[in-house]
């Protein structure tokens, strides 16, 4: 039987040359695509190291000399005291949990800062780490925690305590194959951004820089300043009791044009941090969903081809089924017949697009993960899942002409002949 | 003989209508994703209201500055501030016209007495945006350089504000708050997509009128963009060397306090700005085409050797015909071009069909799949055909097609017309 199956397919030979690339190219890609889909959705699952669910990000600004309302031109001290008053008046909302400052600082940001940093044993050299300048609170509204168990809150306390000290992602150095900050609490660093020396207070379980990049491409760090120098920061950030988000933006900007000012200080909008994470990453969205219609274009084009193929196979073999039925082969022997070809061609390709895909590998041309492009229990994964789905189907693209086939009557079929 | 491609490719249809049927769906579905991955690209490039001068102009939406005491690598990456285009960019003389303008639309307050405030989107521009852009006004007129100079509060609002605020679209000279400040209807334009990513807002203020013109970082850094729009093609390499003088100039003054620019092959064309989002990264045109051919290779090769299978298929039945044609004196390359043209109307004919597919989609679909990745907005807004379609959207159509035609007919019918004439008119293979 199956040397017949063998026998039958190389006599089809010019047709099957033509499914056999179509299934070469697609299995190539198909494995491309499930490379990139299976680091992607690993990636997205992989905990965030920062929660954002219940935040809001606040617009604020300060009113100019044209408005009637304008405080006229107030020193620093004014300033600042204006604005720490404007914090107050937020955290005083009952439906308001913490409210913290930043620059260049909260998560699904476009607009970044960079550090270098340096301590006596040790040099980052020219490593680039996130730096998120930010008030105390910052940890609490993003939910930020420490590496050796502290709370958000404890961290908080830890930065409000010691204004020139920080803290660390606890994979900060793995880039240098040191995996935890531990040892390093404690030691001054120079900080080349802001020119001065900061002490690791604590290390903090890494939060990455969004949901579709990995833990190893968000080192980052996270320091303070006076409060007097909060008008040098440009973020505003809330979190909002976990059950008091309802109306709480159309709430607050009613709020906002009478009791929510200070000074020169106004709130200008309110946005939740659902949209400005979608908004952020709209474009990876975008890619993922691309790569998922790309699989499904490609499958309806194995499913396309092989009912095209096998319908056209099956018209031009009625007799010779007839034949078979008629000397005693059983439906589903016709049936199966029909359907181990396709797979048969599937399976005889496949060690070359195995070869081809590991090829690939070797030229770094699929997706960066883990910090490299070979991993055998990904590869072998994705070659299985890329199989699957194709033979899959290559089954439902066969399995109408071979009931066609399974169907049909040897007397009337011939009896035409 | 032109009516008889189309009876052949008639006739071919209703001999075989599931394997027609198959084969048409292949390729409309090809075409159909092909030209939704064209028009992704397209409508981050193609003109149209207001941004019609895309084709032309240039856009510098960030700078690139280094200090000498930063160390190597280091850099400050963003727009623009105003001390730089007006010593760069508001001295070129070249260009017909040049614009500067905040690099995103910022969220403001807007109210008139007696109604609850709310939020919109406003760009802060100069008078040079009305030059550059081509607003369709409903009402009154643009803020003109004599008022963006005096750093008046005059605004244009897009039409559905002015409805917000005002329940008529004809405002031009009411005034309503902005920001709490007074601010006068300058004009009034027609809504614009947020597609248009440089000029899209819901109110557009001079700059001069707030504070923003005064923000700055690194002395040169601020929050603007810049488009420059030249007078024709011809003018971009003097714009070019225009643009590299001043900036040398300025360079030498920011040499004094350790300023260096980094130019980054600035200013761009539309379609380099569009793959290029990321302000300190320099454009990797070469890439980005080197990605999107892969991309159009594998949406051709798969449905070409899925078809060219089936053509083969087909055109063994047709055996006979081709050798009595054969015997009768037709010649090999009369037989390819004939099967070629029979298959490229059907093609065609699919081509069209998933092309009308691709234009639904994008009409229904649009909001997420063509929204910009930087930008304000959960969805895009204001898609419509003439977004969507270009005559170049259909050269793309008939390119593809050609191109799906000749991948999947091309082999089969050269080994059609190879066929011993003799085995075919006996029935062997």
């Amino acid at each position: 039987m199956k040397r017949k199956l063998f026998r039958q397919t190389a006599n089809e030979w010019q047709n099957n040359v033509w499914l056999a690339i179509e299934l070469l190219i697609v299995s190539v890609v198909m494995w491309f695509v499930s490379d990139y889909i299976f680091t992607n959705i690993s990636i997205y699952t992989s905990p965030r190291g920062f929660n954002t669910d219940h935040c809001y990000l606040i617009g604020y600004r300060e009113l100019n000399d044209k408005s009637p309302d304008y405080a006229g031109k107030l020193n620093k001290a004014e300033r600042s005291a204006n604005l720490l008053r404007l914090l107050e008046l937020l955290e005083k909302r009952p439906e308001i949990e913490c409210v913290a400052m930043g620059q260049n600082a909260y998560f699904y940001n476009h607009s970044n800062s960079g550090n270098h940093m340096e301590t006596d044993t040790f040099n980052t050299g020219n490593y680039y780490f996130l730096r998120r300048l930010v008030s105390p609170d910052f940890t609490k509204v993003f939910r930020i925690r420490g590496a050796n168990g502290e709370s958000p809150e404890e961290l908080a306390e830890i930065l409000r305590n010691n204004p020139r000290s920080f803290l660390i992602s606890d994979n900060a150095f793995s880039h240098y194959g040191i995996n935890h900050m531990k040892d390093f609490i404690g030691h001054e660093f120079t900080s080349h951004a802001t020119n001065d020396t900061l002490v690791l207070a604590a290390a903090f379980i890494p939060a990455r820089y969004d949901d579709y990049n990995s833990e190893d491409m968000a080192h980052s760090m996270i320091f303070t300043c006076s409060p007097d120098d909060y008008i040098y920061l440009n973020e505003l950030v809330v979190r909002v009791r976990d059950n008091m988000d309802h109306n709480f933006i159309e709430n607050l900007m009613k709020d906002a044009p009478t009791t929510l000012r200070s000074g020169n200080y106004f709130i200008s909008s309110v946005q939740s941090f659902d949209d400005i994470r979608e908004i952020h990453q709209r474009d990876y969205d975008a890619d993922l969903r691309n790569y998922f219609i790309g699989a499904a274009f490609l499958a309806l084009n194995i499913f396309l081809g092989l009912l095209g193929t096998f319908w056209f196979r099956t018209q031009q073999r009625v007799p010779e089924i007839a034949i078979r039925k008629a000397n005693g082969a059983t439906r589903s022997d016709i049936f199966r017949r029909v359907i181990s070809e396709g797979e048969l061609i599937l399976l005889l390709v496949t060690p070359f697009a195995a070869a081809i895909d590991w090829g690939l590998t070797r030229m770094e041309l699929n997706t960066y993960y883990h910090g490299t492009y070979f991993e055998p229990v990904r590869f072998i994964s994705c070659l299985f899942i890329a199989w699957g789905l194709m033979a899959l189907m290559i089954f439902l693209g066969t399995v109408i002409p071979a009931n066609r086939a399974m169907n049909t009557a040897p007397a009337k079929a011939l009896g035409e002949e | 003989m032109k009516i008889n491609y189309f009876r052949q490719a008639w006739s071919s249809i209703k001999q075989e209508p599931v394997v027609s049927a198959v084969s048409l769906a292949g390729t409309a579905l090809a075409i159909f994703l092909i030209m939704v991955v064209v028009m992704i690209e397209e409508v981050k490039t193609a003109p149209f209201a207001p941004e019609s001068n895309r084709d032309r102009w240039l856009v510098q939406k960030y700078a690139s500055i280094t200090n000498d005491s930063w160390g190597t690598d280091n850099s400050s990456n963003g727009g623009m501030g105003f001390n730089l285009v007006k010593q760069v960019f508001y001295r070129m003389e070249t260009p017909e016209a040049v614009t500067a303008y905040t690099v995103t639309p910022s969220t403001g307050l807007f109210s008139v007495p007696g109604q609850a405030p709310f939020c919109a989107e406003e760009l802060s521009t100069d008078a040079g945006f009305w030059k550059v852009m081509d607003f369709t006004f409903i009402s009154g007129k643009p803020y003109t350089q004599e008022d963006f100079e005096a750093g008046l509060p005059v605004a244009v609002l897009s039409e559905s504000t002015a409805r917000r605020l005002f329940q008529t679209s004809d405002a031009a000279g009411r005034e309503f708050q902005l920001n709490y400040v007074t601010f006068r209807v300058a004009g009034v334009v027609k809504d614009v997509s947020n597609l248009a990513t440089a000029s899209y807002a819901q109110a557009w203020i001079p700059f001069t009128s707030t504070s923003t013109a005064d923000f700055s970082w690194c002395d040169y850094m601020g929050p603007l963009s810049v488009t420059i729009l030249p007078r024709d093609e011809a003018d971009v390499p003097a714009i070019r060397e225009e643009y590299d003088r001043l900036f040398a100039e300025l360079g030498d003054e920011a040499k004094i306090n350790g300023w260096k620019f980094i130019l980054r092959e600035r200013p761009y064309t539309q379609e380099v700005t569009a793959n290029t989002p990321w302000a300190s990264v320099s454009p990797d045109m070469s890439g980005v085409y080197r990605r999107r051919i892969i991309t159009y290779l594998i949406l051709l090769l798969v449905p070409a050797v899925n078809l060219s299978s089936m053509t083969h298929s087909r055109l063994r039945r047709r055996a006979e015909e081709i050798g009595v044609r054969r015997a009768f004196g037709a010649r090999r390359s009369v037989i390819m071009t004939d099967i070629f043209l029979e298959n490229l109307i059907i093609t065609l004919f699919a081509g069209m069909l998933g092309l009308l597919l691709s234009l639904g989609f994008g009409l229904i679909f649009g909001g997420t799949v063509f929204a910009p990745g930087f930008g304000t907005s959960i969805e895009s807004t204001g898609i419509s055909l003439g977004i969507l379609f270009h005559w170049s959207t259909f050269g793309w159509t008939m390119l593809f097609c050609f191109l799906l035609n000749l991948l999947s007919t091309g082999l089969p019918a050269l080994n059609a017309s190879r066929i011993n004439i003799v085995n075919a008119l006996t029935g062997k293979r």
